[in-house]
């Protein structure tokens, strides 16, 4: 023990303090907690047991149907499928799909069935490019009646999306097809989009009217997200969405008019830690059993009648040469981000478990980290951790490299894949011992109003979500640059001020992200803060997810 | 300028330490009742919310991420699943919500405004609180379970499921980097 100990550990012991808890308030706090939590789960429970039931049904049903036009329904190019990775043709489509899935409704004239679809991506039957869906069909359980037009942004890959419910919302007795939009790695939580069958047999989502005091327009989501928890049901107000946190439970009514989902009164606003919803307590969606991902058969495909052949053993995870393998795997080459280089690579991921597996579920998996190639033999030179709390809910990928601090040299950026992109910052620096790589902290004294600590890696964001919007530009680029790092939180469907902040940080050359300005607004919903806001790329990155 | 940006954490080795019954306190039985939740509140909770604060440099964050730390272990031995070490295991836990900007941002908003109790702070515990702010995350961790929690590096390795090896290179660190911060020397007076 030596004076520097205890000059830390009486320093700390001082900074640190510890009062006495009121032991009556916070076990009733945790006990709150341990009852909202139970209740989740037990909401994803009983979920995964009704679609269990609807995908035995609807799997069954399926099978019946093609065992019935076995020769007119599956007509591959290829010998018959042998595995979902394998192309089929479903009638009324004229092309060949992938992983279609599909859940019974009621939309009259004999419509029966919702489907999600992915077009076969290429001229060879193969589905193991996993595209992911791009087409929302209505029709029976043998065959495609209607078709939606390519979903856009919906068919990212990557992103789960798959028929939820078929509820009655405005109560003509037809169902509307509701398609469930969230992460694979995000499971238990979903954005809903709600689809009508036009007059001209097409299928398009609705739109959403939310009126003028509503920036960005609320998502209807379902499950729980962070923290927070939400859902919707009929009752006498109609249908509402509900959505809880932080001890308060909103709920909203919306309704289906036309081709439009509007936005009307709130039917509640009150501290609650929404326990008790919703209050049919049923998790049914107006009457329709609700479905998640990985409960949902796709359309059965034939059993090969070659004997299998023996499993061949499994090793997971890549070696990029580090010290273990990595799952989930990202690369991103010609990058410039060492002296006198343009070709470094760039891979992020997750290291394998200590039984050499890639756990496909939060939150059995490991720390992500980012590595990089900086000597052009594509095997990664230095690696770290990666400081975004997201990464192992999200996934994570290296976003870009561009010369921050005007030296020449570019800084690398990880991001998180998801409609919100938190970002993360790295230089690499080559040393005796080799390169290493670096999370590039924010000096002192940061900027506590906006989040932006010192000492901690910096962290940024980009692209909103109900409640928050993000945006990324730059200033003085490529001389001096500025990144400028701007967002807005809100308490969605409220009359809360709306919380703005700009902050400008600049890389000196002290290593570190300094803020050389910054801004911070509290303004009533719709008023503007005089703040720009691009999505225009920054500092020659693009930001935008 | 490498110095002042995060130093790289890989680790040499991966083994994870076995959870064995090592707790900083008092060990804790498998299953949780309120009575358990209690006496963990009394005896803990404390030290815990303050070790978690002095990391996230939030006493409100730090609150809220061992409230939600100790639900989910009551939740997890409700369902059957054993822990055991509960101080450790909520430590742990609370260290890794507290990383949560959102969560962050979302406990402050709600405790702005509350009044604070401020003292006349020891100028020598402000560069030390300094100092510690500067430390690269997982050093300023294994930094307050060191010298503010006492634990020794095998119960810290428990604590953050890392190997003793890497505690000991990340507290080697950690003590360079807080002598450059202060001015000092790590090794000077040395007491038997």
């Amino acid at each position: 023990m030596t004076r520097f100990d205890d000059r830390i550990r009486e320093g700390l012991a001082e900074a640190g303090g510890a009062a006495a808890p009121d032991l009556d308030a916070l076990t009733d706090q945790v006990t709150r907690r341990r009852a909202r939590r139970d209740r989740d789960r037990r909401l994803r429970a009983g979920a995964v047991g009704l679609a269990v039931v609807v995908a035995v049904a609807a799997a069954f049903s399926l099978a019946l149907a093609r065992a019935r036009q076995a020769d007119e329904v599956i007509a591959p190019p290829a010998p018959t499928p042998t595995s979902s990775d394998q192309a089929i043709q479903i009638d009324g489509l004229p092309f060949l799909v992938c992983h279609p899935m599909s859940i019974p409704g009621s939309f009259g004239e004999g419509l029966d069935t919702l489907w999600v679809i992915e077009r076969e991506p290429g001229p060879d039957a193969d589905c193991s490019l996993d595209e992911g869906p791009q087409y929302v069909g209505v029709g029976t359980a043998s065959a495609v009646v209607h078709l939606s037009e390519e979903i856009g942004e919906m068919g990212q890959e990557g992103t789960a999306i798959w028929p939820y419910a078929t509820p009655d919302l405005d109560g003509d007795g037809l169902g509307e097809p509701v398609v469930g939009i969230g992460g694979s790695l995000t499971e238990g939580w979903a954005r809903l989009t709600v689809f009508r069958v036009g007059p001209d047999d097409t299928v398009a989502p609705i739109t959403y009217d939310c009126g003028p005091a509503c920036d960005p327009a609320p998502w209807i989501t379902v499950g729980s997200f962070v923290e927070s928890l939400s859902g919707a049901y009929c009752g006498p107000e109609g249908f509402v969405r509900w959505s809880a946190s932080e001890g308060r439970v909103i709920g909203n009514v919306w309704s289906l008019e036309g081709d439009t989902l509007v936005l009307g009164a709130n039917a509640f606003d009150r501290a609650d830690t929404g326990s008790d919803y919703p209050p049919d307590g049923t998790e049914e969606l107006c009457g329709s059993p609700t479905t998640w991902p990985e409960e949902i058969e796709t359309y059965p495909t034939e059993a090969s009648t070659s004997p299998s052949p023996e499993p061949e053993p499994v090793v997971e995870g890549d070696d990029i040469g580090i010290e273990a393998n990595v799952c989930g795997l990202d690369r991103k080459g010609g990058l410039d981000i060492v002296p006198g280089g343009d070709r470094e690579i760039a891979w992020t991921g997750y290291l394998v478990t200590d039984e050499g597996t890639c756990p496909e579920r939060n939150p059995d998996r490991q720390e992500w980290i980012v590595a990089v190639d900086a000597t052009g033999d594509d095997v990664a030179d230095t690696w770290t951790e990666i400081p975004l709390v997201n990464c192992p809910n999200i996934a994570c990928f290296p976003l870009d490299a561009t010369d921050l601090d005007g030296d020449g040299d570019g800084e690398l950026i990880v991001s998180t894949s998801f409609s919100i992109m938190d970002q993360a910052y790295f230089a690499i620096e080559a040393g005796d011992g080799g390169f290493s790589i670096g999370a590039i902290v924010v000096a002192r004294p940061g900027h506590a109003a906006a989040g932006i600590e010192p000492g901690v890696p910096l962290e940024t964001s980009s692209g909103g979500d109900a409640g928050y919007g993000a945006w990324i530009r730059c200033e003085n680029y490529p001389e001096a640059p500025i990144v400028v790092f701007t967002y807005v939180s809100s308490i969605v469907e409220s009359e809360q001020p709306h919380e703005w902040h700009e902050v400008k940080l600049q890389l000196q050359g002290d290593g570190m992200f300094h803020v050389i300005d910054s801004t911070d607004l509290s303004l009533p919903p719709g008023d503007d803060p005089g703040l720009i806001r691009s999505d225009a790329p920054a500092c020659g990155v693009d930001f935008t997810p | 300028m490498f110095g002042a940006r995060c130093q790289p954490v890989g680790r040499s080795g991966r083994q994870r330490v076995e959870m064995e019954a090592t707790a900083s306190v008092e060990q804790t039985p498998s299953g949780l009742d309120e009575a358990g939740v209690r006496r963990f509140l009394r005896e803990d909770y404390p030290r815990i919310v303050a070790a978690v604060g002095l990391v996230a440099g939030s006493r409100a964050a730090a609150e809220d991420a061992v409230a939600e730390a100790l639900a989910r272990a009551w939740e997890r031995t409700d369902r059957g699943d054993a822990i055991d070490s509960l101080p450790a295991w909520v430590t742990r836990v609370a260290l890794n919500l507290s990383k949560s900007r959102l969560r962050r941002l979302r406990t402050e908003a709600r405790h702005r405004g509350a009044a604070e109790v401020v003292t006349a702070p020891n100028a020598d515990r402000v560069d030390v609180e300094r100092a510690l702010r500067s430390l690269p995350r997982r050093e300023r961790e294994v930094t307050v379970l060191r010298y503010y929690l006492d634990l020794d590096v095998a119960r810290i390795a428990l604590t953050l499921a890392i190997s003793e090896g890497s505690v000991k290179t990340l507290l080697h660190r950690a003590r360079h980097h807080l002598a450059t911060a202060l001015g000092d020397d790590p090794d000077e007076e040395q007491e038997r």
